[in-house]
This record gives C-alpha cells, sequence and structure tokens, in this order.
C-alpha cells in the first residue's frame, strides 16, 4: 500500500477528511479488503494507546493561581516573562565591570612609593639569586679544570 | 473549541482576559477554571509527572495574566496557551536532560502515582490489565522522536485537529500529519518487534 492511500486512511480514522473523501474512502473499504485490513489494524493501534484517566485539577488550585498571579510574585519572576530589556541588562553589565575595577582598584597598593618600594626589594633578591646561581657555576668549572 | 463547552450567556476568553486585564480577580479565576483540567491535563501527559503539570500549569496562567494586557484578540485564546504550555514543557524536559522521558516517566515513584488507576477499580485483574497497557503506551510514545510524540499526544489524547496543533507548534499541517503519520509507523514497528519477542 503506498503512502498516499496510508496517510488518506489515518485521515479518516481522526476525522481529518472531508465529507465527500470519507464517503469515497468508506465505498472503497467496502470493497477492499486489503485496505479493509489495514484501516482495521490502524484503528486497532490507535485505540490500543491509552493512558490513565486524568483527575480533575482540586479547587485550590484555582485558588491558588489567582492568589499568586493577584499578589504573589509577578509572572517574571516565575521564569516565563520576557527576557530583561537591552537598558537593564546593560544596565547590570556597566555595574558588573564597574564593581570589578573597584575591587581591583582596592586590592592594589595605593601608595606608589610603597610598590616602587616593593619592586626595589624583588629587584635585589633577583640580583643575590643570579650571583649566587653565577658563584656556584664558577666553582664548578673550577674543580673541572682541576 | 472542543471540550470546552460554553452557554449563550458565557463570556469569552477574550472577553474574560479583558476583564483580567482591568484588575477582575474574578474574571481571572473563571478563565482558570474553565481550562485548568485539560491545561494540567496536557502537561501531564507532556511531562509524565502531575505535581510538575500542576507547576507548570500555574506557571502558563501566571505568563497568561501578566500578559492579559498586551495580548491581541487573535485566534483562540486557548490555542496560545496550549503553544505556550508545550513549549514551557518541552524546555523543562530539555532543561533537566530528562533521559527518563523516553518513558514519561521522571523517577521510580511518579511513574506509579501515574499509572495508579483514578478511581480504585475494585477488579484486580482489570486493574492490572489497565497498567499493563499504559505502561505499553508510555513505552511506545516514549520511544518516539520528540516532534512526532508531542504531535501524537496533542491529536491521540487531546483530540486536536491537525489545523490546531499545527498553530500550537508553529508547524504547517502537512507538517503534523507527516509526523503523526511516522510516529504511527514507529508504534508499528514498536508492537510488531514486541510481537516477535512475545513469540520466541
Amino acid at each position: 500500500m503506498d503512502r498516499k492511500t496510508e496517510q488518506q486512511l489515518l485521515r479518516l480514522l481522526v476525522g481529518e477528511l472531508s465529507d465527500e473523501a470519507a464517503q469515497n474512502l468508506r465505498l472503497r473499504l467496502e470493497n477492499e479488503s486489503e485496505l479493509q485490513h489495514a484501516f482495521t489494524v490502524l484503528q486497532e493501534r490507535w485505540q490500543t494507546l491509552e493512558l490513565p484517566p486524568l483527575e480533575t485539577v482540586h479547587p485550590s488550585f484555582t485558588s491558588r493561581v489567582v492568589r499568586q498571579a493577584v499578589t504573589g510574585p509577578s509572572f517574571e519572576a516565575a521564569g516565563l516573562g520576557r527576557s530583561s530589556p537591552l537598558w537593564a541588562r546593560a544596565t547590570a553589565a556597566v555595574a558588573l565591570a564597574g564593581g570589578i575595577l573597584v575591587g581591583v582598584l582596592l586590592a592594589s597598593p595605593s601608595d606608589t612609593d610603597e610598590w616602587a618600594g616593593w619592586s626595589a626589594i624583588e629587584q635585589t633578591q633577583a640580583e643575590v639569586y643570579w650571583e649566587t646561581l653565577s658563584a656556584s657555576s664558577d666553582n664548578l668549572v673550577r674543580e673541572d679544570l682541576r | 473549541m472542543p471540550n470546552v463547552l460554553l452557554d449563550d450567556t458565557s463570556e469569552s476568553d477574550w472577553q474574560l482576559l479583558s476583564r483580567t486585564a482591568e484588575g477582575e480577580e474574578d474574571a481571572f479565576r473563571q478563565l482558570v477554571e474553565r481550562h485548568q483540567d485539560r491545561l494540567v491535563g496536557l502537561c501531564q501527559r507532556l511531562l509524565g509527572d502531575r505535581e510538575e503539570a500542576l507547576d507548570a500549569a500555574q506557571e502558563v496562567f501566571l505568563k497568561t495574566y501578566g500578559k492579559a494586557g498586551s495580548l491581541q484578540p487573535n485566534g483562540e485564546l486557548f490555542t496560545w496557551m496550549y503553544r505556550v504550555a508545550t513549549n514551557h514543557c518541552l524546555n523543562r524536559i530539555r532543561r533537566r536532560k530528562l533521559a527518563q522521558f523516553l518513558s514519561l516517566t521522571p523517577d521510580p515513584g511518579a511513574e506509579a502515582a501515574s499509572l495508579e488507576p483514578v478511581d480504585n477499580a475494585p477488579d484486580a485483574l482489570a486493574t492490572l490489565e489497565s497498567r499493563r497497557r499504559w505502561r505499553q503506551t508510555l513505552e511506545a510514545i516514549g520511544a518516539l522522536p520528540e516532534s512526532q510524540r508531542v504531535v501524537l499526544i496533542l491529536a491521540r489524547f487531546e483530540g486536536l485537529p491537525y489545523r490546531q496543533i499545527g498553530e500550537i507548534l508553529g508547524i504547517s499541517e502537512g507538517a503534523v500529519e507527516s509526523r503523526l503519520f511516522r510516529a504511527m509507523r514507529h508504534l508499528k514497528g514498536a508492537q510488531e518487534s514486541a510481537s516477535l519477542g512475545v513469540s520466541r
């Protein structure tokens, strides 16, 4: 059976065929056993799809929803609203960047002299290190020459 | 809208929403009462868990409330709510990377709860048989690709026409038909495999 006929059967099953088309197909079903069989199988497959019946929603749900809507947090807070407008997001980004900048400034030494002092100490320590290293290298070379 | 019966005196959804936007709490209450069963049902079918479905439906109603003043009366409000609910449920599933969604069962406890007969049927055999069928359906639907699964749930369990499913999912009627067709073919293959397995 071709796909088009199968789709017609499915349309008939779910009530999507026009009256005229449905009538024509029913006539064919009466006369064509293969078609009739295919439709029966399709019907059975459709009807075996069963799920538990749904419970009626408790009236307290209605009250809860209405109360939440009228007095509770807005739907935006529920995560369903539109995302924030561009200006709000831009303001938030600027505020965040400003905060970071302030944090960096506060964490940095404010006195430049003090910073220069630290730099000088670091330089001195480096110099000591290199001197020690070159001295020990010289010793090793002398021992090798002996 | 199928299954939502309104008598001549009932206000339309859009009228209720309009009054909601004007701050009339009772209008919103009516809107929730009118649609809560179907919306929670849809979420439960998609999420496989009653409690999560209630949360999801609540968020959809809150979004409806929040949008009351800006939504334009275009088409059916409930179709829009269905679309929001469907997208929301799918996002939830994707967010939690729910591998168990393949069986529509987030956890064993939820599964047991979702398969519990509602009316406490006294006939134990009938209850067992019902559970067996439900489990089979859960497994079969869970094995479908997401796009086909959603269409099947909307068509089979929500009874929606192709046109409305297309509106909810933002796809054409042809795409709805194609996905449903492929879903049914998948199910056919699954049933044949299962029957082969049983006969061995």
